[in-house]
């Protein structure tokens, strides 16, 4: 499948992301998934395309952060449907791609 | 309009009829349970042991005012602080110094933390001490005051900390280019501040402000666990402060984060009944439910994505392996745990709340 959009969160989003929910403050998964992630998501899906999410310049990723936003979109619409729709990408620190896949794979779990 | 459509106009009508009588039933009975109520409560109040008991209670605030109003006219209370005091090192006695000097204060008297003769000095205990005193839970509107360190590492350590910012001093001290102290008065996840101390600690250590992702992911955690857990009555109730100290002399930079809840062993939720009712006990053993809370065993409270919860404190655990981190420490109730060692130790004297220490080196 072809790329035919992106997310650069640290440019679209912000580059010191937050917590899981909104109410925790700024930034957060919550507020990521619902305003960017989903929608842009459901289109790819519709369109039949990749998502490509960059994960450079973002100052980290904390697993409430990964949990609001990747977790809750894949207990919502299942792994298999967000690997073939997404494509990560961070150069800086490629162990936030493991993370975040593993994530994906496994919403409810801890073991890290 | 034929006859069936009458019928069931008809009976349209009655099912409303009959639900504005149930209605009206139902508000009626609650008038009448409420005036009973107010009957019972008006019997109780003329009883004698009723009576009694609200004089007594009058008598012993009254009494407790009055000694508090003493106390304070009388000359402060010096104590003196351990020599070594460090928090992580010589938990126990900094512990002890600072829940005896809670124990005058609730009586009212004036405390003075006598910090002079202190030869051993890191940063958790200044931040415990700028988190305490601005805690109405230690100074119970009594006052606090104090002097600095004499001797010169730990006199620079307190004086370039940015504590005179949150207490009312005489002097003018400036902080540390390289320091900050942040006390979360809005108690929420600080991204920007995470973000503040983070190329604080990389560019001093480091000597470039490249994102540290176990660094920020912590200290965002950190903020997570206090508003979610540390005031059992609601969320995003207690303030958490945070000291980033970089040491002039080497290249490390310690961050404490404190918040003086209920701490996270009184917060966890234990599983099955008996643990259940033993949690409740004097009995119970918080060293029990640690490494719990390390591979993120622990129930959270909250009722929201459980499935998805209770990450935030095992990343932290498994954070804190990276060689980028020298120490790591938790302190929460009567619970010190190493975090590099995994190594637990029980205290003799409880943290009224959580604290999180570590030093960032570069290896």
């Amino acid at each position: 499948m072809e790329i035919k959009d992106e997310i650069i969160i640290a440019k679209d989003f912000s580059d010191h992301v937050g917590a899981r929910y909104k109410r925790e403050g700024p930034f957060s998964g919550e507020l990521f998934l619902e305003t960017i992630l989903l929608p842009k998501f459901e289109k790819a899906v519709q369109g039949g395309y990749v998502l490509f999410v960059d994960l450079d310049k973002g100052f980290g990723y904390p697993s409430s952060f990964v949990s609001g936003s990747f977790g809750k979109l894949s207990l919502e619409k299942g792994a298999d449907l967000i690997l073939k729709h997404i494509k990560l990408k961070s150069d800086d620190n490629p162990l936030r791609i493991d993370k975040i896949i593993d994530e994906i794979k496994d919403p409810t779990g801890v073991d890290l | 309009m034929g006859n069936g459509d009458q019928f069931l106009l008809g009976v349209s009508d009655l099912i409303v009829l009959v639900f504005e009588t149930m209605v009206q039933i139902n508000r009626t009975q609650k008038k009448i349970r409420r005036f009973f109520s107010q009957v019972r409560y008006a019997e109780k109040r003329r009883t004698l042991k009723w009576k009694l008991r609200k004089k007594s209670k009058k008598e012993t605030a009254r009494r407790v005012k009055f000694q508090r109003e003493y106390n304070a006219k009388l000359p402060p209370v010096t104590l003196i602080a351990p020599k070594n005091f460090s928090l992580v090192e010589n938990a126990n006695a900094v512990l002890k110094y600072f829940s005896d000097a809670e124990k005058k204060l609730k009586f009212g008297q004036v405390v003075f933390l006598d910090i002079s003769k202190v030869t051993r000095m890191t940063p958790d205990t200044v931040a415990l001490m700028a988190a305490s005193i601005n805690s109405k839970e230690f100074h119970h509107a009594s006052n606090v005051t104090g002097n600095a360190p004499e001797a010169l590492a730990p006199n620079a350590l307190f004086i370039e900390s940015g504590f005179y910012d949150h207490v009312i001093t005489p002097g003018f001290f400036t902080i540390g280019a390289e320091n900050m102290m942040h006390r979360g008065m809005d108690t929420k996840v600080l991204g920007t501040v995470v973000k503040k101390a983070s190329i604080i600690g990389t560019e001093h250590v480091f000597g470039n402000a490249k994102p540290l992702d176990p660094l920020y992911n912590t200290l965002v955690e950190c903020m997570s666990n206090t508003h979610s857990h540390a005031d059992l009555t609601g969320l995003g109730k207690c303030n958490w402060w945070l000291f980033v100290y970089s040491d002039p002399k080497e290249k490390i930079t310690s961050y404490t984060f404190i918040d003086l809840g209920v701490g996270i062993f009184e917060s966890a939720v234990v599983k099955g009944p008996v643990q259940k009712f033993m949690k409740k006990t004097p009995f119970f053993d918080n060293m029990i439910l640690a490494d719990e809370l390390l591979a993120g065993r622990l129930k959270s409270r909250s009722k929201k994505d459980t499935a998805l919860r209770g990450k935030g404190i095992p990343q932290i655990n498994e954070d804190a392996n990276n060689t980028i981190f020298r120490s790591f420490y938790i302190l929460a109730n009567d619970v010190k745990i190493d975090l590099k060692t995994k190594k637990k130790e029980r205290l003799q004297y409880p943290l009224n709340g959580t604290l999180l220490h570590w030093e960032l080196q570069n290896v």
